[in-house]
Formats: structure tokens, sequence, C-alpha cells
């Protein structure tokens, strides 16, 4: 299978799963007096577009993708996996430290910034803490 | 009552200030501008407040672009219909060139918006009030088809975008009920997922990951020239396209006041259809300002015409004007027919404000953004990366304070990464994620009120009117696509 088809496959087989999971999780809504169609009605019809479109991209993936992204190898992936951990570790530590986001924020800005290879990576890491703890805290109350 | 007073000056201006900041940091919006402003308002006079509401949304809607022209986050649904044009067009023209286009679109279309306001406000909101569920469904659909075909070659892509965002927008409790659905038993999803942390997470939490994962060490080079002839790009420039494109832009702002004047339906339908437009009828391939200046234009003359059905109906347009209805009723004012005959000195200062925001400070705040904003765009890249990642999440926070926002801007952001990757739109996902919940309760109410009769959704004239105007925008579309493709090739 060509690389490039690879992601409009994958995203058409996920459109078929979340059809077929969209209308089993629907049977159990509702329906109104006299049998008419209820809270179930606007989700089915959209499983029904959406396992359309996931066979139209299945059976005739278009060979044209992004070509202004890169394509990502195998550290790139990893890469990006320690992007989200950063972001994941904002939620951790968010709700553990006495001044909140802002301190979230400055390690996952610190994991970036290493990442992008900054000399001063405490001090950027630092400032931008600072400066939105000052901003939504200070300044605006938040 | 007095307009020109030293209070009601310094209200404009720290107004525009104040919103200039709320529009251009991620996560903060108007209307949370507006809201933390409601409680200031309630020591001040009408006369002073309600002008600061006025400079507040205008600004801040206009600044909402610069997060698009530096990082491609849209600052309103409204603007992801134009965030790629203006992002490209502030990296090959210089961000005072891009942002330029906005701000004075943005004053064209809000001072038209005005001059709509001010002339016909009543005979519109007799018009609004014509408008029912059935009315209301097709507006939607001619949103959302318009959608579809602005998304470029790919409809198919376009239309996946589409449906991501339809299904997003059924998290929550259903219109029709009040039955909860896809929660998966976490009670903060039951107010449905909030748009601006889908919308941070899918424009600018994705291109953080993607450089990220790509290795980038500089970005795009951006246009050199972004401090010198800082007033020929930021003023000459886009006055002369305005100048060039006046049919666009007042056909644009035309769209943007039809919408905003109807309550509920919001600036965003226009700024769509109004840019799809322009995409579909393009004759040259490069036409990124026309597409721009469709949006802001579009936008900004929503903002002035969402007062219109608050002024004389006491309906608000959208959820600013929900705010000054409240301040209204506050200050001993009750909005309505009857407030043009009783209340015609604070009628004038609030025609009178909304000139002045566009005509004097959209143009001179804007400037100043303009340039904070090329100043940011001259930091190595490397550095701004992590900026990004810290106003993605900051924003997401800021929302709600809640985490579970943060959650589901992370989540966005792997699942843009992906849908970039295969070259799938990503404004289309939040416009269905927009437009969903309208389209489905006027669908839902039109169907129990007619008895589930099919027909009566093509009985009533507006309702015809607009069924036509879908019929027309897919016809359009698909004659555009065929040249697309035909063009495409001869191009091979």
């Amino acid at each position: 299978m060509p690389y490039n088809s690879v992601y409009l496959r994958i995203p058409g087989i996920v459109f078929l799963i979340l059809a077929a999971a969209i209308w089993l999780g629907t049977r159990s809504f509702p329906s109104l007096p006299e049998g008419y169609p209820g809270p179930e009605l606007f989700p089915n019809v959209l499983a029904f577009l959406l396992a359309l479109a996931g066979i139209g991209l299945f059976w005739r993936p278009s060979a044209e993708v992004d070509t202004t992204t890169q394509r990502l190898r195998g550290t790139g992936i990893t890469r990006i996996l320690g992007g989200l951990s950063g972001a994941l570790l904002f939620l951790l530590i968010n709700p553990w430290t006495s001044i909140g986001a802002a301190a979230g924020v400055t390690c996952l800005v610190c994991g970036v910034a290493m990442r992008a290879r900054i000399r001063a990576v405490l001090i950027t890491s630092a400032a931008t803490g600072i400066v939105i703890h000052l901003l939504f805290s200070g300044l605006l109350a938040l | 009552m007095t307009f020109v007073s030293w209070e009601s000056v310094l209200a404009l201006i720290v107004g525009a200030l104040y919103g200039a900041l709320f529009g251009a940091v991620p996560g903060l919006t108007a209307t949370l501008a507006v809201a933390l402003f409601i409680p200031v308002a309630f020591f001040l006079d009408a006369t002073i407040a309600l002008p600061a509401i006025i400079a507040i949304s205008s600004v801040a809607i206009y600044a909402g672009d610069v997060g698009s022209a530096i990082a491609r986050i849209p600052g309103t649904p409204a603007s992801a219909a134009y965030a790629d044009e203006l992002h490209n067009l502030s990296r090959s023209r210089g961000v005072l060139y891009g942002l330029g286009i906005s701000a004075l679109g943005s004053s064209v279309g809000g001072i038209l918006g005005t001059l709509v306001l001010a002339g016909g406000a009543l005979a519109l909101a007799t018009l609004a009030a014509m408008f029912s569920s059935f009315e209301y469904f097709w507006i939607a659909v001619l949103g959302l088809s318009a959608g579809i075909f602005a998304s470029g070659r790919h409809l198919l892509k376009g239309f996946a975008s589409l449906l991501i965002g339809l299904l997003l927008s059924t998290v929550g409790v259903d219109p029709t009920l009040g039955y909860p659905r896809f929660h998966f038993g976490n009670p903060a999803f039951l107010g449905g997922l909030d748009y601006i942390a889908v919308m941070i997470g899918l424009f600018g939490f994705s291109e953080v990951l993607y450089h990220m994962g790509a290795g980038t060490k500089s970005a795009p080079a951006a246009h050199a020239s972004i401090h010198r002839k800082a007033l020929s790009n930021f003023y000459a420039g886009p006055l002369k396209l305005i100048r060039k494109t006046r049919k666009l832009v007042i056909r644009s702002s035309l769209f943007g006041i039809f919408v905003g004047f109807l309550p509920g339906a919001g600036a965003d339908i226009g700024s769509w259809v109004a840019c799809s437009l322009e995409k579909l009828t393009a004759k040259r391939k490069k036409n990124e300002e026309r597409v721009v200046l469709a949006g802001v234009s579009s936008n900004n003359a929503a903002v002035a015409s969402a007062w219109i059905p608050a002024l004389s109906l006491g309906l608000p347009g959208d959820t600013v004007t929900a705010m000054v209805l409240g301040v209204f009723m506050m200050k001993g004012v009750t909005p309505g027919p009857l407030l043009f005959q009783e209340q015609m000195p604070l009628i004038w200062i609030l025609f009178g404000t909304f000139l002045i925001a566009n005509l004097l400070l959209l143009p001179t705040v804007g400037l100043l953004t303009a340039r904070i904003a090329g100043t940011a765009l001259r930091l190595p890249f490397n550095l701004l990366l992590p900026i990004i990642a810290a106003a993605c999440v900051t924003g997401a926070y800021a929302i709600n304070h809640n985490p579970l926002d943060v959650g589901i801007m992370i989540l966005m952001g792997a699942v843009a990464l992906m849908l970039r990757r295969g070259g799938f739109p990503l404004a289309q996902v939040v416009l269905g994620m927009v437009l969903g919940p309208i389209l489905e309760q006027h669908f839902m109410v039109s169907a129990i009120k007619s008895n589930w009769n099919p027909l009566s959704f093509f009985e009533r004239p507006i309702a015809l009117v607009l069924m036509g105007a879908c019929v027309a925008t897919v016809i359009l579309g698909i004659i555009a696509h065929k040249r697309r493709l035909t063009g495409r090739d001869k191009g091979s």
C-alpha cells in the first residue's frame, strides 16, 4: 500500500468503526411518543454519512495528501509522543501546586524548549510561567 | 446626556485595548471580555458602559485574527473560515499587510453594519421576527454546504471533516428530550465540548506537535519588511485592495449583516458563506487577500447587526448582546420598539460609538496589535514554539478553569496531526461543531411542530428562498469543483 494512501485508508476504516459504534451506542436512546425518532436521529444520520465517507475514503483514496508536511519517521513520532506527554504532565501537575496552571505550563515549556534546543531553557520556561501567572492570576484575575 | 465626555473617551480607549488583549490571547474571547466587564459596568452610567462594550467586542473580534496571523490559531469560529489564508498572507506579504487587511476590512464591514443598524433596525427586526425554525434550519444547511465547497479540491475530505465536527457537537444533552448522549459517564461532558478548546487543539497544538516531530528549526521565512513602511503596509496597501474590491466587501458585509441580525445564528455562517462564495467564484488561484477580506468584512458587519434584534425587539443576536440586554435592564432601560422613541439620545450614542470604534479604534489599535504580532513573528522559531505550546495549554485551561478542556485540546491536536497529513481541512471541523446544534435543534423543532410532514420545510416563502440559496451553492460548488479538476488535468 503506498505510504500516502495510508493516511486516507486509515481514516476510512476509523470512520466505518465510528459509524458502527454510534449506531450501537444510540440503540438504547429513547424515542419520541408514537415511535417518532428522538435523540438518536441526528447521530444515526451522521453514522450513515460517516459510513459513506469511510467507504469513499477507503476505496478511492485520493493520491494527494498534504505535501507541505514532512513524512514523520520513528524519531519524529517519538518526539510527538514526547510533546503529548508534556501536555499531559500539565494535567498531572496542575491540581498539585499552589500556583496551579503556571507551574504546569513552566514544565511543558521546559520540555518543548529542550526539544527545540533553546540555550536558555530555564530562563525561557520560567519567564513564560511568570508571564502567564501574572497575566491570568494577577491582571485578569481569572 | 452628552457623548463627548472624557469618561466616555477613556472608556472607549481602555475598552479597545482590553478587547485587543482578550482577542489576541488564544482561549480568551470577546464574550469572556464582556462577561468580565459586566461587574464593572454595574457602577458605570449606561452612556459609558455600553460604548465600552461596543469597543471591547469590535476590537476583540478583529484581534482574534492576530492568532491566525502568527500561529494559525483562529480566535473565533468565523475567523477559522479564512485562518489559513491570513496566515499564509502574513508569512508571504508581512504581518502588517495581513492584519491591515483584517483591521481595515473589519472597519468597513463594521461601518456598513452600523449604517444598516441606524437606517433600518426596526424594519430588519420585523423581518428577523418572521424567521421560524424552518428558516434557521435552512440557514444552517446553507452554512454547511458553503463549508464543504470551501474545502478546495477534495470535497470528500471537506465533507469528512465536517462530519467529525458534527459528531463532536452531539456530545452532551440533546435538544429534543434533554437526553445525555456520548458523555461516557462523565458529568463534565453533559454541557458538550467547548469549541474554543477544540479550535486551539486543531490549529495551535497540532502545529507544535508537527514541528516537534519534524524537527523544524526555522519557520518559513516571514516577509522581511515587517517594521519597514508600516503605514504603507498596514494602511495604504489594504485600502487600495478594498477600493479595488469594493463590490466583494459590500457583498460580504451584507452577508454578515443578514446573518448577524438573526437571533442565535451568529456571525459564523455569514463569514463562511462569504469566504466560500469568494473561493468558488475566484478566477485566479491566488486569491488569499480577497478571501480574507470577504471573511473579515462579514465578521465585523455581524457585530453591529447583532444589536438590531437586541435594541428593537429585546432579543439577543449573540452572547455579547445577551449580556448587553442585561446591562440595559440593570440601568432601567427596556429594549424594544419604544426604545427608539423614548431613548433616542442613547441610541445616537450607540450608533456614534460603533462608527468611532470602526473608524478610529480598529485602525489605530489594529496597527498597535499588528506591530506586536510582527515582533512576535521575528522571534527565533525555536523560541516561538514553546511559547505557542504554553499559549495553547493556558488558553484551553482559561476557558472554564477545567483541566478536561486541556485534555480535549491535546486529543484534538493529535487528531489534527493525522488529519493534516491526510490533507483533510481543519476549519470544517469547527464549522460542524458550531452549526451542528443549530441544525439539529431547528430540524427537530420543525419536524415535531409539523407532525413530521417533510413538505412543511418547503412551504414558507423565506424558507424556500434559503433552500434556493442552498441549491445554488451546491450547483456553483459542483461547477467550480469541475473547473478546478479540469484545470488540474490541463496543468498535468
